[in-house]
């Protein structure tokens, strides 16, 4: 379990704003290559690597807030609520990700 | 009191349902799948709202069964699971439909361009001479149309409720919508994305004629308008 320093506030949001970034590439990399007329399985591998590059980012801060340090000292109820916090908006995030933005890769590309 | 209220707003509800710009009374096959999917999305609505209430309505009854589950489970298995068990299905509904509706398959259907300028649509119809109209889409029965949306000035959208979904139209970019009407008669149309203080006013009208009547119906524009 990782404390959360004090004016750490922000990182309530982190697993969301991680999900925001993977939406907004998704809507222009989406956007730009139908208007471009791309060929759809290079569009279908640019969103898929958009999605592998923010699942893995989560996946990555996920372990590191779910680890643990050794001999850790104490942790303030605070600092534990919050570390509690985070990590579950983190899994969230994931699952959110696969679920609302994964469908685009077996969609219709453009028409 | 309550039931007085309730039997006096559910006809004043209801009312919402019918008139020439309701989704629920559809002309065509998009917007019958949308009025489809509509219902659906008030099946699952109407399911998870019972499933809360009866929870809820447990808890009061039964506090001790409430207390019983503890705050993990109904985390997980309210908080996620009911979510997820109602949710996962209309998703997959919406998406399903949403391919439905898009304009694919090889054949090309008959193209009409439809112009929005604040605070009228004009109309063009390639394929029958040069001929154009104003505030009025002459659409033939009973088969599909390409309605290619695009817009003189600033975003606006296509919609004609009973027929389909709406479309943007952006200036300097063509958006196509396939329709069909499969009634004859008249529908009606509007704009979907306030454009100024005329948005409101930006309607038009939608003439369904049989297809053989098509080609005479647009050459004599007014005589459509009856
Ligand atoms: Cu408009």
């Amino acid at each position: 379990m990782r404390p959360v320093p004090d004016r750490r506030l922000w990182l309530l949001v982190l697993g969301f704003s991680v999900w925001g970034s993977a939406l907004g590439f998704v809507y222009v990399l989406h956007s730009v290559g139908c208007a471009f007329a791309w060929p759809a399985n290079a569009i279908r591998l640019g969103l898929g690597l958009v999605l592998f590059v923010h699942l893995a980012l989560v996946g990555l801060l996920w372990r590191s807030y779910a680890g643990t340090y050794p001999g850790a000292p104490a942790v303030d109820p605070t600092d534990s609520f919050l570390n509690w916090v985070i990590l579950w908006t983190l899994i969230a995030a994931f699952v959110t990700i696969v679920f609302t933005l994964g469908p685009t890769l077996l969609l219709t590309t453009c028409t | 009191m309550l039931r007085t209220l309730v039997y006096l707003g559910f006809p004043v509800l209801l009312a919402g349902c019918t008139g020439p710009l309701s989704t629920l009374d559809p002309g065509g096959p998009a917007a019958t799948s949308i009025a489809t999917l509509w219902w659906v999305m008030l099946a699952g609505a109407a399911a998870l709202f019972v499933l809360v209430m009866t929870l809820y309505a447990l808890v009061i009854w039964r506090p001790d069964w409430g207390a019983r589950v503890s705050p993990t489970r109904w985390i997980v298995l309210g908080g996620l699971g009911l979510p997820a068990v109602v949710l996962t299905p209309l998703v997959a509904s919406a998406l399903v439909t949403g391919e439905r509706l898009l304009p694919l398959g090889s054949a090309e259907p008959l193209r009409i361009e439809a112009e929005a300028q604040r605070w009228t649509w004009t109309f063009r119809y390639p394929g029958s001479g040069d001929i154009k109209t104003e505030g009025t889409l002459h659409l033939p029965v009973g088969v599909p149309v390409d309605i290619v949306v695009t817009s003189r000035d600033v975003i606006h959208a296509f919609w004609i409720p009973r027929l389909a979904g709406k479309i943007d139209a952006v200036p300097g970019h063509t958006n196509i919508l396939r329709i069909r009407a499969d009634v004859q008669g008249r529908y009606q149309g509007l704009c979907n994305e306030f454009c100024g203080s005329g948005h409101s006013g930006m309607r038009f009208d939608v003439v369904a004629h049989p297809a053989a009547d098509f080609s005479t119906a647009i050459a004599h524009p007014e005589a459509g308008r009856k």
